[in-house]
């Protein structure tokens, strides 16, 4: 499958960013093509042009022409497509159709109308050539977002495309996740298909990558050949505005210098476990949260650290065991009282239709002025009138967090803050979470994003 | 346990409707909610056709022992709300058997060789699909209108109308917006748009037991019709 | 293919699903109290219509075709079918769907005035279940009367639909319903098109 991309512009109606300008690209069969950039760079872009979301489900200009095999796209209907391109995404929850694993990994298949002897003898073949077997006959719903990857994975991978696109699909993901897609793409690789992956996150796939293609603004900026991009140092993809091409762990802050921490006032959890129904989530945990710290809970998929955000938020109720200041135990709607939340899909948390009011909803304490000084920080108050929901997602990420300063409690707790940031947005949102923490702030984040942690965290509980 | 054709399934449905337009409510009703609890426990379906059933039971009961000993408006409203639920119950409790026993790409396959356009069957079939998802998106929703005290009670609402409303439509709608979006990128970048007859992994058929469940539903239908006439004939004729 | 103004593509009935299940969603909750209050159950299509408005009118942004909202007709009617619920109500919807998106449709869809009045018929749908009640209560409830007599019989078969029931019924559908579009209405400018999600 080779690929040619000559002289291609597109811009979306209704917003500039995304754009793509007088684009020239071939890529070669077998080759593995890595996209990076800043949000806004077109990356995405690229990749919709190439199974079809462009024109047909994305309105806009496009011009110049996109072939395939020598044929030009535009030439295919989207199901031909479907046939010989197959698309990932990035969020696991919104890309499955059915609601079981089997009928959605044959999804693919069903709507070619391929034979149903057919249909099970590859549905068999793709079980045992992904390693799925404890993935079959399951509900969906109930899969983790690396499980969910997987199955999407699997359900592209079992009509045989020649080509693979995936657009940020590790954004979701925790290690564990990131580890099973990375086998994924090792075995396409090696039977020679040819790969066009638009990512942030990069250190999973530095051994994979034949080409690097650095977009900015619409327009490559740097091609840089596999080698080359196995070598370069994580400084300079840093100031590319890129994440680490390196496998990376933080290190246990033991080793790093504090930063001078002297209130001793703290949050504790004394023995706190918590059940779902017969099942025990979290077991006598023994904790101490301070504030003026940040504190990075990490730990696998599963493990509970959405359950503990959630309890220290108030809204479950340790079934045994407590969570106590100053000697003293809080009761759910006392830390109600005490806690925000910052939620990893922020589309739950915007309920205005501008930014300065979503900003003063909820508060009755702070003024306008408060407020503007707030949008000031975050570097949004530019966009003051506009409705949150046209912001980009670093944008909305911010105004999430610029909210949580707003409603003015103790204690903050993060989910996931950094999912599908880029390297800029995600610096930025370590600060915000160092200056949080300077305001005397109990700051709690889950995260697995190491780079993230690495740069932000006083802290590391590690949860089994 | 056995498994039917969900197209037999839908020929069930219509025969039931069929029942409930013809069939006045009364002793043939339960021998229909008896059929139903039999097909759903086995096709499988067991502890949740029991309950049904059961329920079915405690509401007639109400309705022959209770019921008389009121009277006045108490009585009336009970009665018409009765009327209603009994005439629902058979179609309903068929319905959740049905839904609660069939896998959506099975439905969409079995409904493509009705030649069931897909139109309707997609819309279906994607119902299913976010049902489950609303519900989750909805809990997260709720929490974060706890998370910045907004609250449905009536003291609230009376003081900040505008907020409240905005605050129950437009994150529902937002994700919905989103996910139906997404959901379509990668249904349509997988063929869903393909003319061609959709197909399953699973063997869509008509066999035996298809045919003995919908007959023996047919004949209990017949026999009702008839046992119903003859017996408004003889009402007349005394 | 995907520009085409009249015929619903996949993305266009993948939204009609999701947004199916909104208005399911929104007739249940606002509607199920009524249905499930024995003395209140003749006002469900008021409840029902409460909570409907925006949804229908981002809907009819989201897909300004004239199939739509007759698909979402036709989809609840399947839907009410294969749940038990009545045939009126079923048929009811329908119908009232389908003029609906005729009436929203003449001015494609544009037109607040038009689309107001289409979510008002839209909403009288549900009241299909009690037309027919209304006209052949007997098979309905005759077995819960055996007991009495012939006059008490006929006394209690006319108080369980006046047609003061099914007045109250339909002018206090009309007005929830226009309360509820206006709301849409008002929804539509301040949030939804400023969000960006009727694009």
């Amino acid at each position: 499958m080779n690929i040619d991309f000559e002289n291609v512009s597109f811009s979306y109606s209704g917003r500039e960013s995304g754009a793509l300008k007088d684009l020239n690209l071939k890529i070669r069969h077998g080759e593995f093509v890595l996209l990076v950039g800043e949000s806004g760079c077109g990356k995405t872009t690229i990749t919709r042009m190439l199974n079809g979301l462009i024109p047909g489900f994305y309105n806009g200009k496009l011009e110049g022409t996109i072939s395939i095999d020598g044929r030009t796209i535009s030439d295919y209907k989207t199901y031909e497509l479907a046939s010989m391109v197959g698309s990932v995404f990035q969020n696991p929850k919104t890309q499955f159709f059915n609601v079981d694993t089997d009928s959605e990994i044959t999804f693919g298949l069903e709507n070619a109308g391929t034979p149903q002897k057919k249909i099970n003898a590859i549905l068999d073949k793709v079980t045992e050539e992904l390693d799925l077997e404890t993935l079959r006959g399951k509900d969906i719903f109930k899969l983790s977002g690396g499980e969910k990857q997987k199955i999407a994975f699997a359900s592209v991978y079992a009509s045989g495309p020649d080509l693979y696109l995936m657009d940020e699909p590790s954004a979701n993901l925790d290690s564990v996740g990131i580890e099973g897609l990375k086998e994924c793409l090792e075995k396409i690789k090696s039977e020679g298909k040819t790969v066009v992956i638009a990512e942030h996150r990069l250190y999973y796939l530095t051994q994979l990558v034949d080409r690097v293609i650095c977009l900015k603004n619409g327009r490559i900026e740097r091609e840089i050949n596999g080698d080359e991009f196995r070598a370069i140092s994580v400084n300079s993809l840093n100031h590319m505005g890129l994440r680490t091409n390196q496998f990376f762990k933080t290190r246990v802050k033991a080793e790093k210098g504090f930063r001078k921490i002297t209130l001793d006032e703290k949050i504790s959890l004394q023995d706190l476990s918590i059940d779902y129904g017969k099942i025990r989530v979290l077991n006598k945990l023994n904790h101490d949260f301070y504030k003026g710290k940040v504190c990075c809970v990490t730990g696998r998929n599963g493990v509970g650290k959405s359950t503990l955000l959630r309890a220290m938020s108030g809204f479950i109720k340790g079934s045994e065991g407590s969570i106590e200041q100053n000697g003293k135990t809080l009761s759910s709607k006392e830390l109600k009282k005490k806690a925000f939340m910052v939620m990893q899909d922020v589309n739950y948390q915007l309920f205005a239709d501008s930014v300065m009011n979503e900003c003063l909803l909820g508060t009755e304490t702070k003024s306008e002025d408060f407020a503007e000084k707030v949008l000031e920080e975050f570097g949004l108050l530019e966009f003051r009138n506009l409705h949150p929901n046209t912001l980009s997602g670093g944008q909305k990420q911010r105004l999430a967090i610029a909210v949580s300063l707003m409603m003015d409690k103790e204690i903050l707790l993060f989910d996931e803050p950094t999912s599908g940031l880029d390297y800029k947005n995600m610096r930025l949102c370590a600060n915000f979470m160092k200056r949080l923490s300077d305001m005397n702030k109990i700051i709690i984040v889950v995260s697995h994003d190491e780079e993230f942690i690495d740069y932000c965290s006083d802290e590391i509980y590690q949860l089994s | 346990m056995i498994t039917i054709d969900p197209r037999s399934k839908l020929i069930l449905i219509f025969i039931t409707v069929l029942f409930s337009m013809l069939i006045p409510t009364g002793t043939f009703t339960c021998i229909w909610i008896l059929l139903i609890t039999l097909l759903g426990i086995l096709l499988g379906r067991v502890r949740k056709t029991l309950r049904a059933a059961v329920l079915f039971a405690a509401l007639w009961i109400v309705s022959v022992y209770v019921l008389p000993q009121l009277d006045g408006t108490a009585h009336t409203s009970l009665l018409v709300w009765l009327g209603l639920v009994f005439k629902c119950y058979p179609c309903c409790m068929l319905a959740g058997v049905i839904i609660g026993t069939t896998q959506i790409s099975e439905f969409m396959a079995a409904m493509a060789k009705w030649n069931v356009p897909r139109e309707v069957v997609i819309p279906l079939a994607i119902m299913f699909r976010y049902f489950p998802a609303l519900k989750e998106d909805w809990g997260h929703i709720k929490d974060a209108m706890a998370l910045r005290g907004i609250s449905f009670s009536p003291l609230y609402f009376f003081k900040n109308p505008s907020v409240v409303i905005d605050a129950l439509y437009l994150p529902i709608l937002v994700t919905a917006s989103k996910t139906a979006d997404e959901l379509s990128a990668s249904a349509i970048t997988r063929g869903i748009e393909n003319p061609t007859r959709r197909t399953s992994r699973l063997d869509i058929k008509f066999r035996l037991i298809d045919g003995a469940v919908v007959l023996i539903f047919l004949i209990t239908i017949v026999v009702a019709v008839i046992g119903t006439s003859s017996g408004q004939l003889m009402e007349k004729a005394h | 293919m995907y520009n085409d103004k009249k015929k619903l593509n996949a993305k266009d009935l993948i939204i009609t699903g999701v947004f199916a299940v909104l208005f399911l969603m929104a007739v249940m909750i606002g509607g199920g109290p009524f249905a499930s209050i024995p003395t209140l159950t003749f006002y469900f299509p008021i409840g029902a219509a409460v909570l409907a408005g925006p949804i229908f009118m981002l809907y009819i942004a989201k897909v300004p075709k004239v199939g739509a909202l007759a698909i979402i007709g036709a989809v609840e009617c399947i839907l009410g079918t294969l749940t038990g619920m009545h045939w009126g109500l079923n048929f009811g919807i329908l119908i009232s769907s389908i003029i609906a998106s005729f009436i929203a449709g003449s001015k494609k869809f544009e037109n607040p005035m038009f689309n107001l009045i289409a979510y008002i018929v839209y909403s009288l749908g549900p009241m299909g279940t009690y037309f027919v009640f209304f006209f052949n209560r007997e098979s309905w409830v005759s077995f819960m009367l055996k007991k009495g007599t012939e006059q008490e019989y006929i006394d209690k078969m006319s108080e369980v639909a006046t047609p003061l029931m099914m007045i109250t019924m339909i002018v206090g559908t009309i007005i929830v319903a226009t309360l509820s579009g206006l709301l849409g209405l008002r929804l539509m400018r301040k949030q939804f098109i400023k969000a960006g999600l009727a694009a």
